[in-house]
């Protein structure tokens, strides 16, 4: 399922994939992978992305039932 | 017997030289940057998978190549070309899963310098295979593949490397202006 929440966080920050795939450490294909729900990350990429993004987990990746 | 000591010892200085050359080159493709690879959690897993489809590539491959000899009584390469088409193929595998999904170039490093490598060793394979050829040496042995046919090996993994990378290439340059913001 694709992540369009990250995908707005990211652009409400007006960071690029690369740019925030650069403050959290890793690749932008892997950022890119995470918005198009091709890779589940870790709980602690979520972290740093949230921190990154200042959003909570809840916000970027908490599924609604 | 001298014969055979000469051999060995040809043999063991031309592996030697091998690795020489091996260091000089992975020093020069590591010089600029701290020396550890860096992946990340993705990238990891994903060479993982890698060198598992590579791992199942060589079992099929040794299986393949038993039910040939042992099975069959098909001789179609000598043992020095046998494991070196096998570690070849495994490499392709690798290299090829993780090229495809962006899980072969480390984060702190350029892709340019493997390209730039790749072609290097393609080249240098393909001369020295032609130039085994030209000086009327031959790559088959009693109808078997010998240790001189190995060069055109490493040029087919080489090629078929360069050409996954160069398609990877395209189809990241043609979606790269979407992915942005």
């Amino acid at each position: 399922m694709k992540n369009l929440r990250l995908k707005a966080a990211r652009a409400v920050q007006d960071l690029s994939q690369q740019e925030l795939a650069d403050r959290v450490g890793v690749s932008r294909q892997t950022i890119n992978a995470i918005e198009k729900g091709d890779y589940n990350p870790t709980i602690h990429l979520c972290v740093d992305i949230c921190r990154t993004l200042n959003c909570t987990l809840n916000d970027l990746f908490w599924e609604e039932a | 017997m001298e014969q055979s000591g000469m051999y060995h010892l040809g043999f063991i200085l031309g592996m030697a030289t091998v690795l020489a050359i091996a260091a000089v080159v992975v020093y020069f493709v590591r010089r600029g940057r701290n020396g550890k690879c860096e992946y990340d959690e993705r990238q990891e897993l994903i060479r993982g998978r890698g060198f598992k489809a590579a791992f199942y590539t060589q079992i099929g491959y040794l299986v393949a190549n038993l039910l040939l000899y042992g099975g069959a009584g098909i001789e179609w390469a000598d043992g020095v070309t046998q494991n070196g088409i096998g570690i070849c193929l495994s490499v392709t595998v690798f290299a090829a899963i993780c090229i495809c999904q962006d899980a072969y170039f480390p984060l702190n490093q350029k892709p340019k310098r493997y390209l730039l490598l790749f072609a290097g060793l393609t080249i240098l394979n393909f001369a020295i295979g032609m130039m085994n050829l030209s000086d009327g040496r031959r790559m088959w042995t009693n109808g078997m593949l010998n240790f001189r046919s190995m060069n055109f090996v490493c040029v087919g993994m080489f090629v078929v490397l360069f050409l996954v990378l160069a398609i990877r290439a395209i189809c990241s340059t043609g979606s790269a202006g979407e992915e942005s913001v």
